[in-house]
């Protein structure tokens, strides 16, 4: 607009024109034509550098996804699937194990620390409780998972004396990803309608049975959802359990506490710049296994989704 | 219930005590000067304990940890001035110019990005990314930039791909979901009145984008910046996989090797084990609470940007 009206105040524009008050002359028509080309150029040019920006975010991870899947399966072999590490070989059966025991130990105790979090928020704490908790909570999710395995190592490991061990790696990891859960729980239940409770205290139920009966039944997919992607992330983690879990080259004993605890992102950190082949073969089949665990998580939060309800 | 509820304030409160003790001896023998020189020396581990001014350490020990602060926040700032605009861009085009379904997979390719384990970033930043970027975007950079000044930083050997260029274009890729997602929630919140009255006064779509969508979402924009900021500042494996876990010295270049405060602390504890006296551990604490204090400011930051959303937000890898 700017551009018009400067070209209509030029001289030159007014002695070349028969009546100076017409706003366009076809000069003044002509240059705001070429204005307006230009920003459509630049305006196509934008959406073109946009596009960009997102195939430089999506062409990494398909490199990332084809090189770790390549990489695993130029030599793949089914019995690593069923043998213990054995020092630079072997296979990464006793990570999977181990692996499976943080699925289950984080999914029970992060679950439950988690989800009553989000419910007691959401559902029973008072206005400044509810504050206080969750900066907590917030600011508990911004610290770098390194420092829980440090803090889990100088306490759990350490001072009570737990040695590497299951629980010390679970009660870390579980630390990290409660803050996750709660906040996925408190969302999930903000989405039931207020309408949910009134007719429930209506009908005479009391709180607790409201909220156990009536609001947080149709939100369990969703909470699921939220404890499985935790899971998920629990898994992936290296950092916080390199001094609370240990490693161990056999399976894993049923044991709390002095015990260690082998698992697969351990594999990959340790293994992948070792100089053996064995070595390296074992950090890109954990690799692997990690994505496919991953992506399979992932997947079922997006089947469980579909049969969450909806609310307008 | 009430009890679970309590369980994330107390374990803040626990870590911040716990790394503090720790870093205590660390603190009092190392000073001030802790963060005026470049050092890691934890001494001869089989010498004679000595003990300075109460605190036990090995013979010639002597730590300074300006290099861990300095390559920490410089990977965290190549990560951000790479990632940041690239998400925005990614996510305004998956917003607007996609048709539902499709923008709901880039959506869902996002969200995988976001859960890949941190591990799996740094193997591939070692043996698939590092080395290209060494034989292929390195020189190009360093051949044609001119020794002038401050310009001499991205001049110079280009290494073999771990170094301080990778880690920040690993860290820049594993910082895009934040980014990027909450940048799409955003946009969702723009008034349509908005855009349709800058449409009808003629805009173009991308100063429609410019002048009302950007503007509208601006705070929400920095603070999700800023959680990506403490995102990379804390990130541990990968940047302990394609840093090259250089201690002791500050990066040179851009492409010299370097390491962070949090891949010091994965890389180093084990060997810092063998100092009996614990001194090399309390060091590790000290740059422990040095990165959870950057942390905490950040994170306290970027929280008043965005207000207590009901953003989910995943945990600091």
């Amino acid at each position: 607009m700017t551009n018009i009206t400067a070209t209509t105040e030029e001289p030159s524009n007014q002695r070349n024109s028969d009546n100076s008050q017409a706003p366009f002359s076809p000069l003044t028509l002509s240059l705001s034509l070429r204005v307006l080309r230009l920003r459509k150029i630049k305006n196509s040019l934008a959406w073109i550098i946009f596009g960009l920006f997102l195939a430089l975010i999506l062409a990494p991870l398909l490199w990332l996804v084809f090189n770790v899947v390549y990489n695993s399966l130029s030599d793949w072999q089914f019995s690593v699937l069923f043998t213990p590490t054995e020092g630079n070989g072997g296979g990464i059966a006793n990570a999977i194990v181990g692996t499976v025991y943080i699925i289950i130990g984080v999914g029970i105790l992060a679950g439950l620390v988690g989800v009553g979090t989000g419910i007691y928020l959401s559902e029973f704490a008072g206005s400044r409780f509810k504050k206080i908790v969750g900066t907590c909570a917030d600011i508990l999710s911004g610290v770098p998972s390194i420092l829980f395995g440090f803090v889990g190592y100088n306490f759990l490991v350490l001072k009570l004396n737990w040695g590497f061990s299951a629980s010390a790696a679970i009660i870390v990891l579980s630390i990290m990803v409660v803050p996750y859960i709660a906040k996925s729980t408190e969302t999930a239940l903000s989405k039931i309608p207020t309408s949910y409770r009134e007719a429930s205290g209506a009908l005479g139920m009391n709180k607790t049975q409201t909220v156990f009966k009536v609001v947080v039944k149709p939100a369990i997919p969703m909470i699921l959802n939220g404890l499985i992607i935790a899971i998920a992330i629990a898994i992936g983690e290296t950092a916080p359990m390199l001094y609370t879990a240990g490693w161990l080259d056999g399976y894993p004993k049923l044991a709390l506490t002095h015990s260690q605890l082998p698992y697969l992102t351990y594999l990959v950190w340790t293994d992948y710049n070792q100089p053996f082949k064995s070595a390296k073969i074992l950090s890109n089949d954990a690799a692997f296994v990690i994505l496919i665990i991953v992506g399979f998580l992932f997947v079922a939060t997006k089947v469980i989704g579909r049969f969450a309800k909806t609310f307008s | 219930m009430r009890l679970t509820a309590v369980v994330s304030p107390i374990a803040l409160i626990g870590t911040v005590i716990i790394i503090f003790i720790a870093a205590l001896p660390a603190i009092r023998y190392n000073g001030l000067g802790f963060f005026l020189h470049s050092a890691w020396k934890p001494g001869n581990s089989y010498g004679n304990t000595v003990v300075t001014n109460g605190i036990a350490h090995a013979p010639g020990a002597q730590f300074g940890g300006i290099f861990l602060v300095v390559g920490t926040v410089l990977a965290a700032f190549i990560a951000i001035l790479l990632g940041v605009p690239i998400s925005i861009g990614a996510a305004v085009f998956i917003f607007k110019k996609m048709p539902a379904q499709i923008a709901g997979f880039a959506n869902f390719l996002l969200e995988i990005l976001a859960g890949i384990p941190s591990v799996i970033f740094g193997l591939w930043g070692a043996l698939a990314l590092g080395p290209v970027i060494a034989r292929d975007i390195s020189p190009i950079i360093a051949n044609h930039i001119p020794k002038l000044g401050p310009l001499k930083f991205f001049t110079g050997n280009v290494g073999s791909g771990e170094g301080l260029l990778t880690s920040g274009i690993v860290l820049a890729i594993m910082i895009v979901p934040i980014v990027a997602s909450t940048t799409a929630g955003l946009l969702k919140q723009v008034p349509d009145t908005l855009r349709e009255g800058a449409r009808a006064l003629g805009m173009t779509e991308y100063e429609i984008l410019k002048t009302v969508d950007l503007r509208w979402i601006k705070s929400g924009i920095i603070g999700s910046a800023v959680l990506g900021l403490g995102r990379a500042l804390g990130e541990t494996m990968a940047v302990a996989m394609v840093s090259g876990a250089f201690l002791g010295a500050l990066p040179t270049s851009i492409y010299s090797t370097m390491t962070t405060i949090a891949a010091t602390i994965a890389t180093q504890l084990d060997s810092a084990l063998q100092d009996s006296t614990g001194f090399t551990v309390s060091v590790l604490a000290e740059a422990g609470l040095v990165l959870l204090l950057i942390n905490l400011i950040v994170n306290v930051f970027a929280r008043i940007m965005i207000g207590r959303s009901n953003k989910l937000q995943l945990p600091n890898g």
